[in-house]
């Protein structure tokens, strides 16, 4: 989708003849796309707010910044054959299409413009928004459409529109909108529902009825200006509705394309020419760039062109070749000069040239005794038309600029053997710098009287570079060794280290809008002076040559530098240095000290192809980099900055892309990007894009600039601030939460196992206590007395039936031994023990004694019981209960609903034996926690039930 | 229905008092001719069909192509029609139009005007502003006008064999002269 195209810049001049162009200036345009670099004709251009440039072509949008041409998918059409491009106040782009649709793009979304009346079937040739915000548009067959409060009104024959057929629009004052069709130019205007049109055509005297063009005027609101089919052009005014032709015979039958008026010029575009005029409509050059339609000025005072072989730009009115001298003279040339009648003179050996581009006048005026061997090193113009001629042996020259006389400086004593290192001047002072001395004079229609500051200064017989008178009468010596000197009400005051000027050798002095004090030191860059400390500005600041050999002001009072590298300038208010352009073609640059001349309309020099004159077009808003941040990516993927701020902890990998507009001169263009809490140093890189991977949740602030020079303060800045939101897991109210739930959760843990501890506690208390009690019991000497007793009957009566008796007594005590440490044991083994223990109390007791077991089989092995439980139950009914044959004692255990019932018949006897009464209770207990039962006890008139929830066997 | 043919009965009656205001032509001449280095070609139609409206000033003219007479050889004339005009997929060519210049038809004499229409050849429409004389006659109006058309405007693709013969610039010069209905 990101059809990045890096464009060779090529410089590429188009008017090859050099023979021709030695007679006609020109301008150089320069390639900056060439037709292959998008899909389809180029057919208009229009410039974004963020500086950008949208090109539509036959077959696309595309948006270009100087170094990358992107292909804008408009998902709404199939083929978007662009024949209009417009961009409202509100940064929406609207797209006009040869088939009469429109689309809307905002923040890289598009839609289809769809007001309820439809849109027109002709092609849209142009669209513009008033000051209300009413869009207008002009259609090639059916007028003019306008979009007022949501409804859509057409303004065409029926309402007095001259034609149909409209070529272009222009807003005028007033919300007046001006129209240009087949039948010559309308005025209309739509005040409250009402349409209002005004027809001029040939019959008002305009030269041509098919109006191809209108252009405002930037200098006059009342004027404009309009081209036609036949090549002429003409003004209109708005106020007398007089129409002044403007001849250009270059122009002659050719249909005209385009129109631009400048401050200064204004240029044509026909099929097969490019006319520059000035504005008094003189011819300046023409040219053949191929097929040239739209032009276009940016911010930065470049002008564009659309042209067959693509996209061309040059600077405009920034930057002229004013006169291009002989090859040979080139070399000559010392100083230039430009009069305020536009003659343009110059220095070369032995004589100076004076040029008058328009007219196409040169002359060569020899100084007389000034011979191949001395050079002529400064020119200088004076208000009286005398040119002051510098020369090296020769002294000085007056040159009268009207008359072309020459005469030599007689005044001047010792003149004639004179080597003049500068010749400069302000108002009537002329300021003289001679390898003799220093000298200053007034300018008189008379004789000249010198006087001789050289004794005064205290800077000696030294060389001094440069002499310079600033606005408030002081004059700076810039010395060779002896720093900076200033003469004020003929005091001298010699600046040096003190006051933070480290440089001795000075080359040039000049004084900036703002009063600041410049000058230009040997390979140390500059040194501002602001009446107390010297400042200096070095490759730090963006200086981008330490040896800065001519110093001037622009004609807005910016410094104007000369190096070895080039020109640039420093912005007198934020004291930044520009680099106003790549200018091809400018050729090497001489370094010949103080060769500038300043003049009401800018700065002259002289490079090897020529003399240039450059100067600050009022229209020209920016001289730095734009910055704008072109794309936001998460994970890749584009997002809407505009609409996501926020996002989730896990959308953390982000990359930016950014540009630093600078179409002047895209090549140097480097950027400054930090990530506001997530580092806080500035990363200077070449590359427009970064990417950061994993970012920890927090706010961030991406940020990014763009210098030319490397130095980056005042430079502009673009950024975008967004969110990623902690995980859930991460915030308070959730690790509050946990932590309390975790809290929660150990105490209740710890209270259970408290808890399960003492019950563990309680049962191993009841359990010893239980095996205590049972084999306190079975120890009891009574039983073992009954016992005795019995196994004495028996061995007396049948000593056979003896070993059974021991073995059942042997094997209970076993059991008990065995038993006693566990918990739980099955019933059956519990039965096991109480038919040991009934063998033995039935010999004891015989038939009073019955056992009445009902439990099944599988019943024993189902329930587990707790040891020695039921024997305890047995023993207690023996133990309170009268035993005879009289009275048995009838045990019974049976299992009904997983209760185990033991129940004796109750014969208490009235002296009870000594009981303790735990063992019920034992029981009880052990039931409980063990299993969490209850026990039930129940004592009838006649029965004593012991009822155990049984326990399933595990 | 009725009352269509009673405004048709009305038009009729009402055109009989009016000046005419709409000319027409059957039988237009048309040449063009192909300058190549190595072959001139010529050819001609007398069937130019065309009228004016002189209120509106607007205009409409036709051709056919198989009209067109003339060429070096039977053959030339068979590829002129088959390959590069594709006679059969677009038997005419159209311009239609409006005249930008107000001319004053009641009064005889020679205007130079702007003819500027749609000028549809082999199925493309190309926009053109056509310089042409006008003449007002006793007996009508003529129009004669001379202009050039590319090829390539017209997507007429020119092999390279035949580069050398056949120019992409064709120049064609129109006289016709209309007649009031």
């Amino acid at each position: 989708m990101r059809n990045s195209l890096v464009i060779l810049v090529l410089s590429c001049f188009l008017q090859s003849n050099a023979q021709v162009a030695a007679d006609a200036p020109f301008t150089f345009w320069q390639q900056m796309l060439s037709e292959q670099a998008v899909t389809g004709k180029m057919q208009c251009m229009v410039f974004s707010k963020n500086h950008c440039m949208y090109i539509g072509t036959a077959a696309g949008l595309y948006l270009y910044n100087g170094v990358t041409v992107t292909a804008i998918p408009l998902k709404e059409i199939k083929t978007a054959n662009i024949t209009a491009l417009h961009e409202d106040a509100n940064q929406v782009l609207w797209i006009g299409l040869q088939n009469g649709s429109i689309l809307k793009l905002h923040n890289k979304q598009s839609l289809l413009f769809k007001p309820q009346e439809g849109t027109p079937a002709s092609a849209i040739s142009k669209m513009i928004t008033d000051t209300k915000g009413r869009l207008w548009f002009a259609t090639k067959g059916e007028g003019i459409y306008l979009q007022d409060d949501n409804k859509i009104y057409n303004i065409n024959t029926d309402d007095g529109l001259g034609d149909n057929y409209v070529y272009d629009l222009e807003l005028l004052p007033g919300n007046i909108i001006a129209a240009s069709t087949d039948k010559g130019l309308s005025l209309c205007s739509f005040i409250q529902s009402k349409k209002s049109v005004q027809n001029f055509s040939t019959a008002n005297g305009l030269p041509d009825n098919i109006v191809r063009c209108i252009s405002t005027d930037p200098n006059d609101s009342s004027t404009i200006w309009l081209g036609f089919q036949q090549g002429e052009i003409c003004k209109f005014s708005l106020h007398t509705r007089r129409v002044q032709l403007v001849t250009v015979p270059q122009l002659k039958d050719k249909q005209v394309n385009d129109l631009l008026i400048l401050h200064q010029q204004v240029w044509v575009t026909t099929d097969n020419s490019v006319v520059q005029l000035s504005r008094e409509s003189q011819l300046i050059g023409t040219q053949n760039p191929g097929n040239p339609t739209q032009l276009m000025a940016d911010a930065e005072a470049n002008i564009w062109l659309i042209s067959k072989t693509g996209l061309l730009k040059n600077a405009g009115e920034k930057l002229q070749l004013i006169a291009q001298p002989l090859p040979g003279e080139i070399p000559e040339i010392h100083d230039v000069w430009q009069d305020e009648e536009q003659n343009i003179w110059y220095s070369i050996k032995g004589a100076i040239v004076k040029y008058h581009a328009a007219k196409k006048q040169k002359t060569i005026i020899p100084l007389p005794g000034v011979d191949d061997k001395s050079d002529i090193t400064s020119l200088y113009g004076d208000d009286e038309n005398n040119l002051w001629i510098g020369t090296m042996g020769k002294g000085i020259y007056l040159l009268n600029t009207k008359t072309n006389l020459v005469k030599r400086m007689n005044g001047l004593p010792g003149n004639e053997s004179m080597s003049i290192l500068s010749v400069t001047g302000r108002n009537s002072n002329i300021w003289i710098s001679s390898l003799q001395g220093i000298y200053h004079t007034t300018v008189t229609n008379d004789e000249y009287f010198f006087q001789n500051l050289t004794e005064l200064s205290g800077i000696g017989i030294n060389y001094i570079y440069h002499i310079y008178e600033d606005s408030k009468q002081r004059v700076w010596f810039a010395t060779d060794g002896k720093g900076l000197v200033m003469m004020n009400n003929n005091r001298f005051t010699h600046y040096g280290e003190k006051q933070g000027l480290t440089a001795k050798v000075i080359y040039s002095v000049t004084e900036d809008k703002q009063g600041n004090i410049w000058c230009a030191a040997l390979q140390k860059g500059l040194y501002r002076f602001n009446e107390k400390t010297f400042t200096n500005f070095g490759l730090e600041k963006g200086l981008p040559d330490l040896d800065i050999s001519s110093l001037d002001t622009d004609n807005m009072g910016n410094v104007f530098c000369i190096s070895r590298s080039g020109y640039f300038l420093i912005d007198a208010i934020t004291q930044t240095v520009i680099l106003p352009g790549n200018e091809y073609r400018l050729g090497s640059f001489n370094t010949d000290l103080n060769s500038t001349s300043h003049t009401a309309s800018g700065v002259l020099f002289h490079t090897g192809n020529g003399i240039f004159l450059y100067a600050k077009p009022p229209y020209q808003q920016i001289n730095l980099p734009q910055t704008s941040i072109t794309a936001v990516s998460l994970f890749l993927k584009e997002i809407s900055t505009s609409e996501q701020k926020e996002f989730a902890h896990d959308e953390n990998n982000f990359s930016f892309s950014f540009a630093g507009v600078f179409f002047s001169n895209p090549a140097l263009v480097q950027y400054q990007y930090k990530l506001d809490g997530y580092n806080n140093e500035w990363q200077t890189s070449k590359n427009n894009e970064v990417n950061f991977p994993k970012l920890q949740p927090g706010t961030y602030t991406f940020r990014v600039r763009s210098s030319a020079t490397g130095f980056f303060d005042n430079s502009t800045e673009a950024g975008y601030t967004f969110t990623i939101r902690k995980p859930f897991w991460k915030e308070w109210w959730f690790v509050t939460g946990i932590i309390l739930l975790v809290t929660g959760f150990l105490v209740y843990v710890i209270k259970e196992r408290e808890k399960a501890a003492q019950k563990w506690q309680q049962l191993q208390t009841e359990k010893l206590q239980s095996q205590y009690e049972t084999l306190k019991n079975q120890v009891n000497p009574h039983f073992l007395f009954n016992s005795f007793n019995t196994l004495l009957n028996v061995i007396e009566e049948d000593p056979q039936k003896a070993v059974p008796y021991v073995e059942h007594l042997s094997d209970f005590y076993r059991s008990i031994v065995n038993m006693r440490e566990k918990d739980l044991i099955l019933l059956a083994d519990e039965l096991k023990i109480i038919e040991d223990y009934f063998f033995i109390q039935k010999k004891r007791f015989g038939k009073a004694l019955m056992f009445e077991n009902s439990i099944t089989e599988k019943e024993k092995v189902l329930y587990s019981i707790p040891p020695l439980t039921l024997q305890l139950l047995a023993e207690n009914a023996i133990k309170h209960n009268i035993v005879s044959k009289d009275h048995p004692l009838v045990l019974a255990m049976y299992i009904k609903d997983e209760i185990l019932s033991v129940s004796n018949n109750l014969n208490e006897k009235s002296t009870r034996e000594k009981s303790e009464g735990m063992g019920l209770q034992n029981i009880k207990n052990r039931f409980q926690l063990i299993a969490g039962k209850e026990v039930k006890i129940e004592k009838t008139t006649t029965h004593f039930i012991v009822q155990l929830p049984l326990i399933k066997r595990p | 229905m009725y009352y269509v043919r009673w405004l048709m009965i009305l038009w009729i009656v009402c055109s009989a008092f009016v000046q005419p205001l709409i000319y027409s032509s059957n039988n237009g001449l048309v040449i063009f001719r192909s300058e190549a280095p190595f072959e001139l070609i010529n050819a001609s139609s007398k069937e130019l069909k065309g009228a004016l409206d002189l209120s509106k000033n607007n205009f409409a003219f036709r051709i056919r192509i198989r009209s067109f007479e003339g060429f070096n050889s039977p053959l030339q004339k068979e590829h002129f029609n088959e390959n590069y005009m594709e006679s059969e997929k677009f038997p005419e060519a159209v311009f239609n139009g409006k005249i930008i210049e107000t001319i004053d038809y009641s009064k005889k004499g020679k205007y130079s005007i702007r003819a500027k229409g749609k000028l549809i050849i082999h199925g493309v429409e190309q926009e053109r502003i056509i310089k042409s004389d006008l003449e007002v006659t006793e007996k009508g109006i003529r129009i004669i006008s001379q202009f050039s058309v590319l090829l390539s405007d017209h997507a007429i693709p020119i092999p390279r064999v035949v580069k050398e013969k056949l120019a992409n610039e064709i120049n064609v010069s129109i006289n016709a002269e209309l007649y009031a209905k």
